[in-house]
């Protein structure tokens, strides 16, 4: 993940390494914690960085634990990785995502921390995706000993914000990304660190852990179910400071803006071109020196040295150049720029309007009409994008005959767009329900179309995603589609598209009825943020390159595979969209671990039918080491039935001798409105 | 009680010998008739016997001798085959037709027909003037090789040349039926065939412009050749739907045509519908020619042409709606030529100059083109052209306030540029719905290099301006009231065209440039009605041993971009049907083909085209196995074609064979 250049071995102290250390929780449960810190910690007490997750200390992300921890340690910190409750080398179960046990457990385990001889009192989290998310949620609980807070690629709102929803439409993350969880969920503790009774760990977390998604698919509008865990219900609980950082590529930079906006503590924020992955070793590049950024965050706040962090500007971001549409890009080109604080507003505004003749600065006074083949959509890419695989959209143009759409003249200026582009109509339903996408996408000269961002709305959350109504079948209803957060150089010579749907597959899944929409005249207006050019951009310092720890030794046996294909049954129109991805078998010498994780997903839908859509998700995790031996294979299907999500999943686990536990579920969950 | 002879030997004056099935009426023992005769190289004693049955019987019910011929080296005849339409094969049919004058049951005229392969040689073989020949029907067949042949589209090099010369590979590999031609005897004749084998497609790339090669064999030399009166019948979702125009404008005699809109089937079996009874109309026009018999056709407008409505795309079609109209000759002054100018995005009626117009297509540019001759398999014709639409230059006219009818061959005259030495134009015209659809209308494609000549082709001058003229070809089509027309222009039609060496960036001059529009004026056309085919009840004396399948599908690696697009057949060249076993001579066959075709968005020279087949024949203890391969590639320079063929009697391995083909390219 790193360069040689990039690994750094030699650091201001020595580093030893706590294999497996067990934090005692209250009721009696120990969690398992794997811990970096300097080898006269005890005489030289240092903070505390807790990285706190259920991916396995053990394996699972060893990668870059090895080049993050142990430079935290030989930097005078204790890199702490904890297993949650349930998962990994840690005893119970877990029952489900972000739950208040959840929370609790991490107060322990921080209280923990805090007491050790080797701790100065003082504790920071860090954590990308589920460990952001707890960074927050653990912040507004507000444990005496944290001190601050660097939040990855996570969200202050469960609801608007993550694999579950966009616009009130449910994203087919959330079968994916379910199916993904169940399948960690369900892995066994490693016998060398639990001993004789990891088959009984294992057989309990079998038995208890459970189909998360079921939950999921229960709970189709805002509700309290997603309220628990959203630090948007309350930002003034969060008084830490808090760095919350991600990228264009990532499916949760929106939330970036909110915090900054809303948290009334210190914060700052930090947007780049990447995926789903930490900055020093994230695609599309370029990569940052993060660690170091991190040190100095972790210097200011929890050793009290003033590092200048706080004096620089409150959001710093990348803006992408123009660049051909390709799935994977190994950097993006483009700029860094800075706002001094983020409040919001401070963008100009571009209105364009959709009509007969384009996308133009005057409204159009004809009736636009959409009705999408179900398939439009499958340019998009992933919504959460991990970048090191071709998993990045791809050329729009593949959406014409399928989007309606809008085109600009050949622009003669340039700009940046950075912040929300908003798109408002008035819009009529045949149907009650029904979806609309807006997508927006800059058209090179040579008449390729890059995605530069989209929105998705349910009609019936025009109003409000908690108390959604049917759409009258008579009057236009006003609504908005806020698209994505962008940062975007436009070029001259390039032209602005607005993609119209009421389709975005397999992003969302399908309404439960095919629409035609029909906006009101005159009614439809793009509203795209341009950014005003400051000065102060030419001066901000550059970020130091990429460094990391020595990085754990693998040995891979087998090449990992990463596919995307599209396939289409041209005699009947069935089309299939798939991804199959596989570690390889590969051992990690420092354990003697050998681990394969693979996959397959596929999404299937008729063009004419929106009740043709299934989803299915396949997951393989073996281990190995010796004689021992520990397997699950996991199912999920997802078909969006007219009335109902129709979930069926299966759970194989084997060990050396036979199958362990073998569970199915099936459930018809109503549609409400989505 | 017709009789029917299974074989019946006919000698050619080298001593070959071809098998023929013969329907001899009743009558024909007490008085001489005339005689029908369907010359093809396609088996018929199993793979066209079905088909035969269809036909043949209902001309001995008419009061004709039937007779169905298997071409020297194909089927049961004897000899060897080394082309198509090759000198051998003319010089054979008259031989077959003066033999077929002299039977006792014959009264000495004598009718030829047949589709496809068995048009052309109706074509060549009434070229050669034999005296018995006194009228032909070829069905979906052409005049002209160059022009409208599998092997070029517009002199760009189809796809289609690989095709379907990998399909004559696989029935070139064919043996003959051991019970007609005797136990002790087969082996011998098929070593022989097999040995003569070359791979085709190769052999035909040889000839990548219009020379020698193409001109044999194309009436449209010498159109006063053929004298006898002809019937041509055609279909819209076929191949050849220009040859209709050409000869009803060029044969001196008398000249009828029935266009349907069919794909390449019989118009009694036509998909898609409505059928007509090909059967009864071609026995009036046997009637009025062989028998004298006034049937009325001739005083019938000679020219019948079905209008297909506006509808909606479909990869698949059942039926196509539309109306019958009917032209006395060709040109018809109900015709008239619309000019629509291509200005900056929009087909309009008078020319603007300002906004010139580029685009450089994806090689996928062309992947909503269905095939060009449609067999009405599931999926292989055109769906929406949206689907391609932003890898083409697109005019859009203002939507028509009447219905328009469109017939005949449409021309775009261009004024351009294109930056590369080699390069071509695809032109669609499009009927685009108000909401959006797009459906294919017809197309044309022209192959920059032959702008002169296509005899001898002259390279581009990159970057400097020419004109150039792209047919598009016939068609009958009424556009519904309020629907636009299209015209989506582009560099490359991927999978039916093979791409030009490097991309191509067009530039068309504003104001310069235009669709010439036949439109025909709103006649009250009152046609006879033509009765649809009478449903059969009678049971078809075949078996099915193993249920066909298929798989026509596209195919992205989103990864990599690359396209492949994937024919694959469980019943072979007639879709499918699987494994079949004829009743009455045991015989089970069974084709599976398996054709691939990919391309690289960005890159022409990743075309490859790969095709598998595999036949089997099996009867008692007649077990027969045949495999072939084959593949084309293509670098900036050559053409690189590689094949095989195994075969197995048995357990033996009976005959292998490979090729191994570098073609230079020559203006392709």
């Amino acid at each position: 993940m790193l360069k040689n250049s990039e690994i750094r071995t030699d650091f201001p102290r020595e580093i030893r390494e706590i294999e497996n250390a067990w934090i005692p929780m209250p009721d009696g449960t120990r969690l398992a914690a794997r811990i970096w810190l300097p080898v006269d910690a005890e005489s030289d007490p240092v903070p505390a960085i807790l990285e706190y997750l259920p991916y396995r200390k053990r394996d699972g992300t060893v990668e870059r634990d090895h080049l993050t921890h142990p430079y935290f340690a030989g930097h005078g910190y204790a890199g702490v990785r904890v297993d949650m409750r349930g998962t990994g080398d840690s005893e119970g179960v877990c029952l489900g995502e972000y739950l208040k046990q959840e929370q609790d457990d991490c107060l322990a385990v921080i209280e923990w921390l805090a007491a050790q001889p080797w701790c100065s009192e003082k504790v920071g989290m860090i954590g990308i995706s589920w460990g952001g998310f707890n960074g927050l949620q653990v912040a507004a609980r507000r444990p005496e000993a944290l001190g601050a807070v660097i939040s990855l690629c996570s969200t202050d709102d469960r609801y608007a914000d993550d694999i579950h929803f966009m616009g009130g439409c449910m994203l087919t993350d959330k079968l994916s990304w379910g199916a993904t969880a169940f399948s960690i969920c369900n892995t066994p503790p490693d016998p060398a660190i639990v001993g004789d009774r990891w088959r009984e760990m294992w057989v309990e977390r079998l038995e208890s852990n459970g189909l998360w998604m079921l939950d999921w698919f229960r709970h189709q509008r805002r509700d309290e179910f997603y309220a628990h865990g959203s630090v948007c219900e309350n930002y003034a609980d969060i008084e830490v400071p808090v760095y919350a950082v991600g990228g264009w590529a990532d499916g949760y930079t929106n939330a970036i803006f909110r915090l900054l906006e809303h948290l009334p503590g210190p914060k700052k924020g930090l947007i780049g071109p990447w995926a789903h992955k930490y900055p020093h070793f994230a695609k599309p590049g370029p990569r940052i020196g993060f660690l170091q950024e991190c040190l100095r965050w972790w210097d200011q706040h929890l050793k009290g040295i003033d590092s200048g962090i706080m004096e620089e500007p409150e959001l710093r971001a990348w803006i992408n150049s123009p660049v051909a549409p390709s799935p994977r890009n190994e950097d993006r080109p483009g700029r860094w720029v800075a706002e001094p604080e983020w409040n919001g507003g401070g963008m100009d505004v571009l209105s364009l309007y959709p009509g007969e003749n384009g996308l133009t600065n005057k409204p159009s006074k004809k009736t636009i009409t959409i009705s999408s083949a179900e398939t439009a959509g499958w340019t998009a890419g992933a919504w959460c994008g991990y970048g090191a695989v071709p998993d990045g959209p791809l050329d729009q143009n593949g959406e014409t005959g399928l989007m309606t759409i809008f085109e600009t003249d050949v622009l003669d200026e340039e700009f940046d767009l950075f912040g929300f582009p908003l798109f408002h109509a008035e819009v009529a339903s045949d149907t009650e329900q029904a979806n609309v996408s807006a997508v927006l996408s800059a058209v090179g000269k040579d008449g390729r179309a890059t995605l530069v961002s989209y929105g998705v709305l349910n009609l019936t959350h025009r109003a409000s995603h908690s108390r959604p109504e049917p759409m009258p079948l008579t009057d236009p209803q006003a609504v908005t589609i806020q698209l994505n957060a962008c940062g975007q150089r436009v070029n001259k010579g390039q032209r602005l598209r607005l993609a119209l749907s009421t389709a975005y597959w397999p992003v969302i899944w399908p309404a439960c009825e095919k629409a035609t929409l029909t906006i009101k005249p005159g009614s439809a207006r793009l509203d795209l943020p341009v950014r005003p050019g400051r000065d102060t951009d030419d001066e901000l310092a550059p970020f130091p390159p990429p460094e990391g720890a020595s990085p754990a030794s693998i040995k891979q046996h087998s090449r990992s595979v990463y596919d995307r294909r599209r396939d289409i049954d041209l005699s009947t129109g069935t089309e299939v969209n798939s991804r199959r991805s596989s570690t390889g078998t590969e051992t990690h010498v420092h354990t003697g671990l050998q681990v394969e994780r693979a996959s397959t997903e596929r999404f299937e839908i008729h063009p004419d039918d929106p009740n043709s859509a299934i989803g299915t998700c396949h997951w393989c995790q073996s281990y190995s080491r010796g004689d021992w031996k520990a397997e699950t294979r996991t199912d999920v299907s997802v078909y969006a039935l007219r009335d109902c999500w129709r979930i069926e999943a299966s759970l194989v686990a084997r060990d050396a001798d036979g199958i362990v536990v073998e569970r199915q579920w099936n459930e018809d969950v109503p549609r409400d409105l989505v | 009680m017709t009789k029917v002879i299974e074989t019946e030997w006919i000698p050619m004056p080298d001593g070959i010998r071809l098998a023929a099935r013969l329907w001899l009426p009743d009558e024909a023992a007490r008085s001489p008739v005339p005689c029908i005769l369907e010359y093809i190289p396609y088996r018929r004693r199993d793979r066209t016997r079905m088909r035969d049955e269809s036909m043949h019987p209902h001309f001995a019910d008419a009061g004709y001798a039937a007779v169905r011929v298997d071409m020297r080296g194909s089927g049961d005849s004897e000899g060897v085959m080394l082309d198509e339409y090759s000198e051998q094969e003319m010089a054979d049919g008259v031989d077959v037709i003066a033999w077929i004058a002299e039977q006792p049951w014959c009264d000495g005229n004598v009718g030829m027909f047949g589709k496809s392969w068995g048009a052309y040689t109706s074509f060549q073989v009434a070229a050669k003037r034999p005296p018995a020949l006194k009228a032909i029907a070829p069905v979906m067949g052409t005049d002209d090789r160059w022009l409208e042949d599998i092997h070029f589209y517009g002199g760009v090099l189809a796809n289609d040349n690989f095709w379907w010369g990998s399909i004559m590979q696989l029935y070139n590999a064919m043996p003959p039926d051991p019970a007609i031609v005797g136990e002790d005897r087969w082996r011998d004749m098929w070593k022989e065939r097999l040995e003569a084998m070359t791979f085709w497609p190769a052999q035909w790339l040889e000839h990548q412009t219009h020379d020698e090669m193409w001109r044999r064999g194309s009436i449209s030399e010498n159109y006063a050749d053929v004298e006898i009166p002809v019937y041509f019948f055609g279909g819209w979702a076929d191949l050849f739907r220009d040859t209709p125009f050409r000869i009803a404008e060029h044969l001196k005699g008398p000249v009828k045509v029935l266009m349907g809109p069919w794909a390449h089937l019989y118009p009694h079996e036509g998909v898609p519908g409505p059928r007509v009874d090909f059967v009864s109309e071609v026995i009036r026009f046997w009637d009025h020619c062989l028998k004298g018999i006034d049937t009325g056709l001739m005083d019938e407008p000679h020219l019948r042409f079905y209008l297909q409505d506006s509808a909606p795309s479909a990869g698949s079609r059942k039926e196509r709606t539309g109306v019958w109209v009917e032209e006395a000759a060709w040109p018809s002054p109900n015709v008239s030529i619309e000019t629509l100018w291509l200005n900056e995005g929009r087909l309009g009626t008078s020319a603007e100059y300002s906004g010139a117009m580029s685009v450089c297509s994806p090689q996928t540019f062309g992947s909503a083109g269905g095939d060009m001759c449609s067999f009405a398999i599931p999926g292989d014709m055109p769906v929406d052209c949206r689907v391609d639409a932003a890898g083409a230059l697109n005019f859009r006219s203002e939507p028509t306030d009447v219905p328009l009818d469109i017939l005949g061959q449409p021309v775009l005259n261009l004024t351009a540029s294109t930056d590369r030495p080699q390069g071509f134009i695809a032109a669609l015209l499009v009927d685009e719905a108000p909401d959006g659809a797009q459906t294919l209308i017809t197309r044309g494609f022209a192959n920059l290099a032959h702008r002169v000549s296509a005899t001898v082709p002259d390279p581009v001058v990159p970057d400097a301006e020419m004109t150039m003229t792209v047919p598009l070809h016939g068609i009958g089509y009424r556009l519904a009231r309020g629907h636009r027309l299209v015209v989506q222009v582009g560099t490359c039609y991927w999978p039916i065209l093979w791409p030009a060496p490097e991309p191509v960036t067009l530039t068309v001059t504003p104001g310069r440039s235009a669709l010439a529009l036949p439109v025909r004026r709103d006649v009250a056309d009152q046609p006879r009605v033509f009765p649809e085919p009478a449903p059969s009840n009678k049971k078809r004396p075949i078996t099915t041993v193993r249920e066909g399948s298929m798989d026509r599908s596209l195919h992205v690696d989103l990864a990599t971009g690359e396209h492949a697009a994937r024919f694959f057949l469980d019943g072979g060249v007639f879709g499918p049907v699987g494994r079949l076993r004829l009743d009455d001579t045991g015989t089970e066959m069974g084709d599976v083909s398996d054709r691939v075709y990919r391309i690289h968005p960005e890159d022409p020279l990743s075309a490859r085209a790969t095709m598998d087949q595999e036949s089997r024949f099996e009867r008692k203890d007649w077990n027969v196995r045949i495999k072939t391969s084959s593949e084309m590639t293509a670098t900036k320079t050559d053409f690189l074609l590689r094949a095989s063929v195994t075969c197995w009697d048995g357990e033996e391995e009976f005959h292998h064979v490979q090729w191994d083909h570098l073609i230079p390219r020559n203006g392709m």
